[in-house]
């Protein structure tokens, strides 16, 4: 029998190793696609109040990869309430990492903060195919080495599947490419047991609503190359808010190209958020070279420098909207550009709204994360 | 001797000349309120110069898209230059129709003696094609222009300044346009 075995085995020993090579490589894979699903940790402050599930305000969300943490950090004194978004495109980084570093240090004094730093969460499980972006990078902590998600623009399809041909968004039956009914910027206001992005979506509105917020932040960056960038967009309600801030950050040295949310271009969160909703909405956007398509090698130290020879070239034609240098376009810039518009706004809101005040404090500055890099706020 | 002395003569009309050129040509410019404000080119720029005729304690009335018939019972027109995509399709509109209702505002004012000052707050991201398109249109049809420096840097609006005997203001920071609307309109 054992050398029957053996007369087998050697016999076909190729094909032997080669399923056991294959065996290897299958457990490898799988383990680096379920490692997509582990949310990183993260460290809030001690001015947590509570952490609730998004399914709260959606109950179809429960159980699916679409349900997510909120973050809610309540004052003392009671005041206005504001919301930051980060993670609606998890391959958008400087717009969750800057609601990680909120989250791990902020303090409030009055109103209430809520941070749900990954909006998308089903989107952080997947990579944009054909990008050949990094799946994690990685920032130093006071802990030690901090790891990262790079995840997709749009929910992953393991989650929602198929896209139709034609995405008609609800209610106003605008038409977009299939691909965009993945996309959580362009699924407002949602429904509550449509497509996961529309759930999504839904129950977002639904926070909004029942928790009355009234100043609310989707963050966001974009290719050096898109109109659209280093800019701040807001809604006809929030815009003097946006005014004021624009000006105020200007005189500080931060320059913002002020937009306004178009009436017609529906499913994006300032649109529908204005118009569904009472609060002040307000979408922020840094210049990211590793979003663009004039990028070349596309790797985890573009993700965290922002630098790219394509760029280099790019701007010495005229043909980038953002100033561009050697120095490229670090990450801890476009977090710093982040929060200090988040900061700036809150701030001129509560100057305009005092009844509605919100006060933050321990959030570092532009300079100080300029100055000290983004490793002296993280855990 | 009078070598000398025609050299002083040349340093000192030099100096004037200098000085002249250097001066503040607010000094020189004045207007009245009620003043209009409207866009040309449908950048939200036009709300922060809205903020900033507010903190002047100007008279003001904003319409984004003012027409000739919005040019009365006002002493002056504030046109805040610089174009937005996002902006012309928020207002249904194409860049030679928003081209169009400028030139007819301008010429409304113009017509009726209305004093008209060009803004542009938007820097380098309101330059470059579209927003030179009305930048140039405003600006060389104005009374007097106000810049915000970094949207100057290749001279754009000095030189139509220069061109077309335009006074003209350039800040470094838009929020320091406060001072000059102040002492155009006489609000100190």
């Amino acid at each position: 029998m054992i050398k029957n075995m053996i007369k087998f085995m050697t016999k076909n020993i190729f094909a032997i190793l080669s399923l056991l090579f294959t065996v290897v490589i299958l457990i490898i894979s799988a383990n680096e696609f379920l490692d997509q699903h582990n949310a990183q940790p993260l460290y809030p402050s001690k001015a947590l109040t509570k952490i609730e599930k998004l399914s709260k305000y959606n109950p179809y969300l429960m159980g699916t990869n679409g349900d997510t943490d909120i973050y809610i950090f309540e004052g003392k004194e009671p005041g206005g309430k504001t919301l930051i978004l980060g993670g609606t495109h998890p391959n958008e980084p400087a717009a969750y990492i800057t609601t990680y570093l909120m989250l791990e240090n902020i303090s409030v004094s009055k109103g209430t903060v809520i941070i749900i730093p990954r909006a998308n969460n089903s989107a952080f499980t997947h990579t944009d195919p054909q990008e050949g972006n990094p799946k994690y990078f990685h920032i130093k902590g006071k802990n030690g080495l901090r790891k990262f998600r790079y995840g997709s623009r749009v929910t992953n399809p393991v989650d929602q599947w198929p896209d139709p041909d034609i995405y008609l968004h609800y209610p106003s039956g605008q038409k977009l490419a299939g691909s965009e009914t993945r996309n959580l910027n362009r699924s407002y206001p949602g429904i509550k047991d449509g497509t996961l992005t529309e759930r999504i979506a839904f129950a977002i509105v639904e926070l909004i609503k029942e928790a009355k917020i009234n100043l609310a932040f989707d963050l966001h960056e974009a290719a050096p190359e898109y109109p659209v960038v280093n800019a701040m967009v807001s809604s006809e309600r929030s815009q003097d808010i946006a005014s004021e801030a624009t000006m105020e950050l200007e005189f500080e040295g931060l320059n913002y190209s002020l937009e306004p949310s178009p009436y017609n271009f529906h499913g994006l969160s300032h649109r529908e958020w204005q118009d569904f909703t009472e609060t002040f909405p307000i979408l922020l956007e840094t210049a990211n070279p590793i979003q663009g398509r004039l990028r070349g090698r596309t790797d985890e130290a573009l993700l965290l420098t922002g630098k790219d020879k394509m760029y280099l070239k790019a701007v010495a034609l005229g043909e980038l909207h953002v100033p561009y240098d050697s120095t490229g376009i670090p990450i801890r810039l476009r977090v710093g550009r982040h929060i200090a518009a988040v900061t700036k706004i809150i701030e001129v809101f509560s100057n305009n709204y005092p009844n509605k005040a919100i006060y933050i404090s321990s959030i570092p500055t532009y300079d100080e994360v300029m100055s000290f890099g983004l490793e002296k706020y993280f855990n | 001797m009078k070598q000398f002395l025609a050299i002083l003569l040349i340093v000192f009309m030099s100096n004037i000349l200098f000085l002249d050129a250097q001066s503040n040509d607010t000094d020189k410019f004045h207007a009245e309120d009620p003043v209009l404000i409207t866009s040309s080119g449908q950048s939200s720029d036009v709300l922060m110069v809205k903020i900033l005729a507010k903190k002047s304690s100007l008279n003001y009335k904003l319409e984004k898209l003012a027409t000739p018939e919005m040019i009365k019972d006002i002493k002056s027109l504030i046109i805040v230059s610089g174009g937005s995509t996002k902006g012309l399709g928020a207002a249904k509109i194409d860049k030679e129709e928003e081209y169009a209702r400028t030139e007819k505002v301008i010429n409304k004012a113009k017509e009726k003696g209305i004093k008209i000052i060009a803004i542009h707050v938007g820097g380098k991201s309101r330059r470059g094609a579209l927003s030179d398109y009305f930048n140039k249109l405003v600006a060389e049809n104005a009374d007097h222009i106000i810049v915000v420096s970094s949207g100057n840097e290749d001279g754009f609006f000095t030189n139509i300044a220069k061109e077309k005997g335009i006074g003209i203001d350039s800040t470094e920071k838009i929020v320091l346009i406060t001072d000059i609307l102040k002492r155009i309109y006489n609000k100190e």
